[in-house]
C-alpha cells in the first residue's frame, strides 16, 4: 500500500505542479471539469449503453402513453409500473461503472483533500501538535524511566506542554515564527518520529498538507488511503500517532474562499457533474 | 414586551425585512443577467457559426452554453457586488471615542502626549463638545445620529420603563423584544409553524438617523460599532454597512453575561454582585477531570418545560504539573456537518482566542450552519487541583452572520473573514466581571471570592480596543469616498473603572478612592492615560492613511468625572414625600411590591429620569393633569433643595424639565411622549445614581461609593461636555452633539432635514487644511 501511496502522490504532483499557485477555486475549478469529463467517459466504456439507452427509451414511450391514454386506468397504471421498472434497471446497470469510478475515485479525493481541505498555517499562528503514545511508553515516562520531548525546530516556537499522568496523549502548543517546510520530531526514549508542517502562505506550498501521521488501524482502509503523504510509524514505535490540530480546526476554511459553494467537495461535485452534463452530448453518452 | 402601541412608535426594525433586502437583490439580480445575457447571445453565434455539430445536435447550443455561462458568472460574480458609489471623491471620516474627556486630552497634549491631537486641534481647532440631557451614552449617540434631542429620538437613559399587568418594568432603552405567535403544541414540543411570525428583536431607537438621506443619495456609509443602533436600522437603497456597538446583546439577549467555573460553587448559587452565572465544578473520578456546564440560551422547542435551557459540557482536566489546564467541549453540529471538538490548553492566568461555541436545539436545525453560534473567550484563574474558569459572555458569531450583527448579514462575514473573529457585544469590556464577587459558605464560614482584579480587567479592556485597532485598519483599507464612522469605547469602559484625574483646580493627588491605595490609584489612572495616547495613535493611523482633502472629526459623547457618593432616587422620592408605601414597615424592595400607586406622585427608572404618577399615562395614576404642573414645581424645588447629609453640600446642579428642553415628536405633547420622563435631573458632580435605578427602594437614599466603578457622567450635561476636533474651521463656536448630523449631510451637499435641530458648524465654503 505505501507503494500504490507514493505513486499516486508522483502522479498527482506532476499533474498538480503546472497549476501550483493558481487560486484555489481555478485549480479545483480545472481539476473538477477534467475529472467530469474522464468520469464520463469511464461511464461510458464500463457501462451497457445500450440498454440503458433502451430503458430510457422505454421511459419516453411510458411517458407518452401516459399523456396519451391518460383516461385509461389499465396503460396509465401499467405505464407507472414500466417508468418504475425501467429506472431501477437504469439503477442496476449504472452499479458497475460506479464501482468501477470508486477505485480512481478515492485516492484521488485523499490528493485532493491535501491541497483543498489542509492548508499550511499562517506564520504567527499558535497551534497544537499532539502526540498519541503507547501503553508501554506512557508507563515508564510517568514513572520517569523514559523521556517524551519535542525537538526545537528553528522558525517554531515550544509554548506549552501538557501531559496528563493518566493519558496517552502529550500536547505541545506551539507558534509558527517562521514559513517553510518543518519538520517536528517527537522524541520518545531512545526514537523518534517525525511529521512535517508547513507554514506560510498556502500559494507558496505547492506541497500536500499531511494533518495527520498515525499508525492507528494501520490496514484500515480509511487511514491508509486517506492519508497517503506520510506513512504510518512502525507498529512498534513507543509514538503511535502525531496530528497537527490546527490544520484541521481553521485553516482550510481560512484560505480557501471559493466563491458560493466554501466547501471544496461540493465546489468539485457541482463543476465535475455540469462539465460531465455539458459534454454528454458530444460524446453521445446514455446515463 | 412592547405593546401594539409601543410596536408602532418603534420607528426602525432591524430584522430582515424584505423592503430593505429586496432592492439590494433585485440589483444584483438585473446585473447577473444583464452580464448572462450579454454573454449568451455572443457564445450562442460562436456556436452556431463554428460548431461542426451545430444542425445533429448541437453540443454548443445556447441551451448548453447557458448553463456553462451561468456556472462561470455564477462563480465570478460575487466580487462585482459593490454598488458604484454618487459621493463623487467627497470623503467624511469621524472617529468616535466614547467618553474622552476635554480636560484629560487638553492635559496629554500639554504634555506632547498626543502630538496627533494636538496637530488637528491646531488646524481646526479644539472644542468642547455640548452633550446630551442626560449625558449617557446611548442618548448622546442618539443624538449624533438624528441631528436631534432626545425628543426626536426617544432614547432618554439607559433604561426605560414598559409597563407589563400594571406593573413597571425596566428594560435597555435602544432595543427591545417582540414576542412573535405562538407555536403549535405538538406532544409538548413546541414547533414553529411556517406561516407563523418569530419573536423580533427591534430597534427602538427613533428618529431618521442622517446616514438614510446619503443612502438615498447613492452616497456610500460604513459605520463600525455605531452606538445605539442594534439590531442595524435597514439600508434602503443598500448604501449602509453597519456593524452594531453600544447597545447589542450577547447569544443569551443580556447586556452581558459572564460564565464563572468553580469548584466552590454549589449547583443553585449565583454570585451576589455582576451579572455573571456561578457554575459549579465536579470531579469525575472515572476520566479524572472536571465537568461543569456551560449556560445556553433556552431551546425555542422546549420553551415552558421545567427546564428549557441548552447546555454544553466543559472539561477542564490540569496537567500533572498542574500548571496548564486542557480545556474541551463539544460543539454538536446540525445533521450532515458533523460534530466540532474545541481543545485548548491554558496556562494559570492566561486567556484563550476567541472559540466557537454553538447551541443546536435540535439536529435537524440546519438553519445558519445550524444551531445559535457564538464566540467566547476563556481566562484560567487558576489551574491545578482546585481549578477556576471565567469565559466571557457568549458574542455572536460575525463569520457566521449570527445575531443580526450587522447591515448587511455579509458585512460581518466579510469583517470576520479579513480580520478573524471578534467581539460583537455591546459592552464589551466585560465591567461586570470586575465588579463580581461571590460569596462561599455559610454564617461564619463564609467567605468571598472575587473575579477579575484590575490587571485582568485591563487585559480583557486591551484586546477590546487591539481588535478596534485592527477593525479601523481594515476600514481604512477599504474606505474609498463616502462616509465613514469608526467607534471606540476603550477611553469611556476603561475610565469607568480607572478615571480617577484631580478634580478641576485641585492638586494632581490620587486619595480617597473608593477601593485603591492611593498608588494603585495613580497608577490605574496612567492606564486611562495610555489609552488615550494610543487613541492618538489611532487618529495617526487614520490621517496617514486619508487624503488631505477629506474633512475629518474626532469626537465624544461626553466627558468624565471621578465621583464619590452614589445615590438612590426613588428612596430620595420617598424621604421627600413624593413615593408613599404600601406599608411603613417594608421600606426596601422594588417598586411594584412595596409602593401604594394611589398615593405615589413621581417615581424614578433610570439613571437621571423621573417620571410622574400622572392618571391616563401610568397604570394606576394618581396625578390629575391638571395638578401636572404643580407636582413638577413641588418636585423641581425640592430636588434642587437637595443636600449631602455628609458635608451638606449641594447634590443637584439642574432640574430639566423635558417639556422645555426637548423638542420632536418624543417630546411632551408630541405625538409619541407616552414614554417621555417628565424631569431628568442633573446631579453636580461627585454626586452619582447606582441605585435603584432598576426600580428600587434602598436603605437610604445616599451612600458613599464603595464599587471599583469609580467614574462617571451621569451628571448635569454642562459638566461633562465631549471633544470634537477637526481640520475644517468651525463657524460656532459652541458646537454640540446634534449639530453633527446637518454637518455631516452638508459636506456632500444635502440641505439639514427639517426634523433635525442641530445646526451647521462649518463655515461656508472652508476647505480642509492639507
Amino acid at each position: 500500500m505505501a507503494t500504490f501511496n507514493r505513486f499516486c502522490n508522483w502522479v498527482f504532483e506532476l499533474t498538480y505542479a503546472p497549476m501550483a499557485g493558481w487560486p484555489p477555486w481555478v485549480s479545483l475549478g480545472v481539476i473538477s471539469a477534467v475529472i467530469g469529463v474522464v468520469m464520463l467517459l469511464a461511464y461510458k466504456y464500463t457501462s451497457w449503453q445500450s440498454q440503458i439507452g433502451k430503458a430510457r427509451d422505454e421511459i419516453k414511450a411510458r411517458m407518452l402513453a401516459m399523456r396519451l391514454f391518460k383516461d385509461n386506468l389499465g396503460v396509465t397504471l401499467a405505464s407507472q409500473g414500466g417508468v418504475v421498472w425501467s429506472s431501477l434497471k437504469i439503477l442496476f446497470l449504472s452499479i458497475p461503472p460506479i464501482l468501477v469510478a470508486m477505485i480512481p475515485m478515492v485516492p484521488l479525493l485523499a490528493q485532493l483533500a491535501g491541497r483543498y481541505q489542509f492548508a499550511p498555517l499562517p506564520t504567527g499562528k499558535s497551534t497544537y501538535v499532539r502526540a498519541w503514545l503507547s501503553d508501554a511508553f506512557a508507563a515508564r515516562e510517568v514513572k520517569g524511566e523514559a523521556s517524551l520531548a519535542l525537538d526545537p525546530v528553528p522558525g517554531l516556537t515550544i509554548e506549552k506542554f501538557w501531559r496528563r499522568a493518566d493519558s496517552k496523549e502529550a500536547w505541545w502548543k506551539i507558534r509558527c515564527d517562521q514559513p517553510g517546510k518543518h519538520t517536528l520530531t517527537v522524541r520518545a526514549g531512545d526514537e523518534a518520529v517525525t511529521k512535517s508542517l508547513p507554514v506560510g502562505d498556502y500559494r507558496s506550498i505547492t506541497d500536500a498538507v499531511s494533518p495527520k501521521r498515525t499508525s492507528f488501524y494501520a490496514g484500515a482502509l480509511d487511514n491508509t488511503l486517506m492519508l497517503p503523504w506520510e506513512p504510518p510509524p512502525p507498529a512498534d514505535s513507543p509514538v503511535r500517532a502525531i496530528e497537527i490540530s490546527g490544520l484541521m480546526e481553521s485553516a482550510a476554511p481560512d484560505v480557501l474562499s471559493i466563491p458560493l459553494v466554501g466547501n471544496w467537495i461540493l465546489y468539485f461535485l457541482i463543476v465535475s457533474i455540469v462539465f460531465a452534463l455539458i459534454v454528454k452530448p458530444v460524446f453521445n453518452v446514455r446515463i | 414586551m412592547l405593546n401594539a402601541e409601543s410596536r408602532k412608535k418603534t420607528v426602525r426594525s432591524g430584522l430582515p425585512c424584505a423592503s430593505a433586502a429586496a432592492p439590494d437583490a433585485r440589483a444584483s439580480g438585473f446585473h447577473a443577467q444583464d452580464i448572462c445575457r450579454d454573454r449568451c447571445i455572443r457564445h450562442s453565434a460562436f456556436g452556431i457559426l463554428h460548431s461542426p455539430f451545430a444542425i445533429r445536435y448541437s453540443p454548443f447550443s445556447t441551451r448548453h452554453l447557458s448553463l456553462l455561462l451561468l456556472t462561470l458568472a455564477a462563480i465570478l460574480l460575487p466580487g462585482c457586488g459593490e454598488k458604484p458609489s454618487k459621493a463623487g471623491g467627497k470623503r467624511v471620516v469621524v472617529l468616535g471615542f466614547d467618553g474622552m474627556d476635554p480636560r484629560l486630552v487638553r492635559r496629554l497634549m500639554e504634555e506632547g502626549r498626543m502630538p496627533n491631537f494636538s496637530k488637528l486641534a491646531a488646524e481646526g481647532g479644539f472644542y468642547e463638545l455640548g452633550t446630551s440631557v442626560p449625558p449617557q451614552s446611548p442618548v448622546a449617540w442618539s443624538n449624533f445620529i438624528v441631528g436631534g434631542d432626545p425628543g426626536a429620538h426617544g432614547v432618554f437613559d439607559f433604561i426605560h420603563r414598559q409597563f407589563e399587568k400594571g406593573e413597571v418594568h425596566p428594560y435597555y432603552s435602544t432595543n427591545q423584544t417582540v414576542d412573535g405567535d405562538k407555536p403549535w403544541d405538538v406532544f409538548g414540543y413546541n414547533v414553529p409553524m411556517p406561516w407563523q411570525k418569530g419573536g423580533e428583536l427591534l430597534l427602538s431607537r427613533g428618529g431618521t438617523p442622517f446616514w438614510d438621506y446619503l443612502d438615498e443619495r447613492g452616497i456610500p456609509s460604513v459605520l463600525y460599532r455605531i452606538p445605539a443602533n442594534y439590531p442595524p436600522s435597514p439600508s434602503k437603497n443598500g448604501y449602509v454597512k453597519a456593524l452594531s456597538g453600544m447597545g447589542t446583546t450577547d447569544l443569551l439577549g443580556t447586556q452581558g453575561t459572564f460564565q464563572w467555573f468553580s469548584p466552590e460553587f454549589d449547583p443553585d448559587m449565583k454570585p451576589p454582585t455582576g451579572d455573571g452565572i456561578a457554575r459549579p465544578l465536579t470531579f469525575d473520578t472515572e476520566t479524572n477531570r472536571w465537568h461543569g456546564q456551560i449556560e445556553g440560551i433556552a431551546n425555542p422547542m422546549l420553551k415552558g418545560l421545567e427546564d428549557p435551557v441548552m447546555r454544553v459540557d466543559l472539561y477542564i482536566e490540569p496537567d500533572r504539573k498542574e500548571d496548564t489546564a486542557r480545556i474541551s467541549y463539544v460543539n454538536r453540529g446540525a445533521f450532515g456537518h458533523g460534530d466540532q471538538t474545541v481543545e485548548f490548553l491554558l496556562s494559570a492566568g492566561e486567556w484563550s482566542d476567541w472559540k466557537p461555541l454553538v447551541f443546536l436545539p435540535s439536529r435537524l436545525d440546519l438553519s445558519n450552519g445550524g444551531g445559535s453560534r457564538g464566540i467566547v473567550r476563556f481566562l484560567l484563574r487558576k489551574a491545578g487541583s482546585e481549578p477556576e474558569l471565567y469565559m466571557s459572555p457568549i458574542n455572536f458569531d460575525p463569520g457566521a452572520a449570527s445575531g443580526k450583527v450587522t447591515e448587511p448579514d455579509e458585512f460581518g462575514v466579510e469583517l470576520a473573514r479579513s480580520v478573524g473573529p471578534f467581539a460583537t457585544k455591546g459592552f464589551a469590556e466585560d465591567f461586570k466581571a470586575r465588579e463580581a464577587e461571590a460569596t462561599i459558605g455559610f454564617g461564619e464560614y463564609a467567605y468571598k471570592i472575587t473575579l477579575f482584579g484590575d490587571e485582568e480587567y485591563k487585559t480583557q479592556s486591551q484586546f477590546v480596543f487591539d481588535e478596534g485597532k485592527m477593525l479601523l485598519s481594515h476600514a481604512l483599507s477599504q474606505y474609498k469616498d463616502g462616509f465613514l464612522f469608526f467607534y471606540f469605547s476603550s477611553s469611556d469602559l476603561i475610565g469607568h473603572i480607572f478615571y480617577w484625574e484631580p478634580e478641576p483646580g485641585q492638586p494632581e493627588t490620587f486619595t480617597d478612592h473608593p477601593v485603591r491605595e492611593d498608588e494603585d490609584a495613580e497608577k490605574y489612572t496612567k492606564v486611562l492615560r495610555d489609552v488615550y495616547v494610543q487613541c492618538d495613535a489611532e487618529l495617526g493611523k487614520t490621517r496617514a492613511s486619508l487624503p488631505a482633502d477629506t474633512t475629518l472629526f474626532v469626537m465624544s459623547d461626553h466627558g468624565f468625572m471621578r465621583f464619590s457618593r452614589k445615590l438612590s432616587l426613588n428612596t430620595w422620592l420617598l424621604e421627600n414625600g413624593l413615593i408613599t408605601l404600601k406599608d411603613e414597615d417594608v421600606r426596601t424592595g422594588s417598586l411594584n411590591e412595596v409602593v401604594d400607586w394611589s398615593k405615589t406622585k413621581a417615581y424614578s427608572l433610570g439613571l437621571n429620569a423621573i417620571y410622574l404618577n400622572l392618571k391616563g399615562r401610568e397604570p394606576f395614576g394618581s396625578v390629575e393633569p391638571q395638578d401636572r404642573e404643580a407636582v413638577l414645581t413641588e418636585l423641581t424645588d425640592k430636588l434642587m433643595a437637595a443636600r449631602d447629609p455628609k458635608n451638606n453640600r449641594p447634590v443637584v446642579k439642574t432640574v430639566y424639565r423635558t417639556d422645555k428642553v426637548y423638542h420632536g415628536d418624543f417630546a411632551p405633547g408630541g405625538k409619541d411622549d407616552g414614554h417621555t420622563p417628565d424631569v431628568i435631573v442633573g446631579l453636580h458632580r461627585e454626586y452619582v445614581v447606582r441605585l435603584g435605578a432598576q426600580g428600587d427602594i434602598n436603605k437610604k437614599w445616599i451612600y458613599d461609593n464603595t464599587g471599583e466603578w469609580s467614574a462617571d457622567h451621569c451628571v448635569a450635561a454642562e459638566l461633562v461636555p465631549g471633544i470634537l476636533l477637526t481640520n475644517r474651521k468651525l463657524a460656532i463656536d459652541d458646537p454640540n452633539l446634534t449639530d453633527l448630523a446637518p454637518t455631516i449631510l452638508s459636506q456632500f451637499g444635502i440641505s439639514k432635514p427639517a426634523k433635525m435641530t442641530g445646526r451647521e458648524l462649518l463655515a461656508a465654503g472652508a476647505a480642509a487644511k492639507p
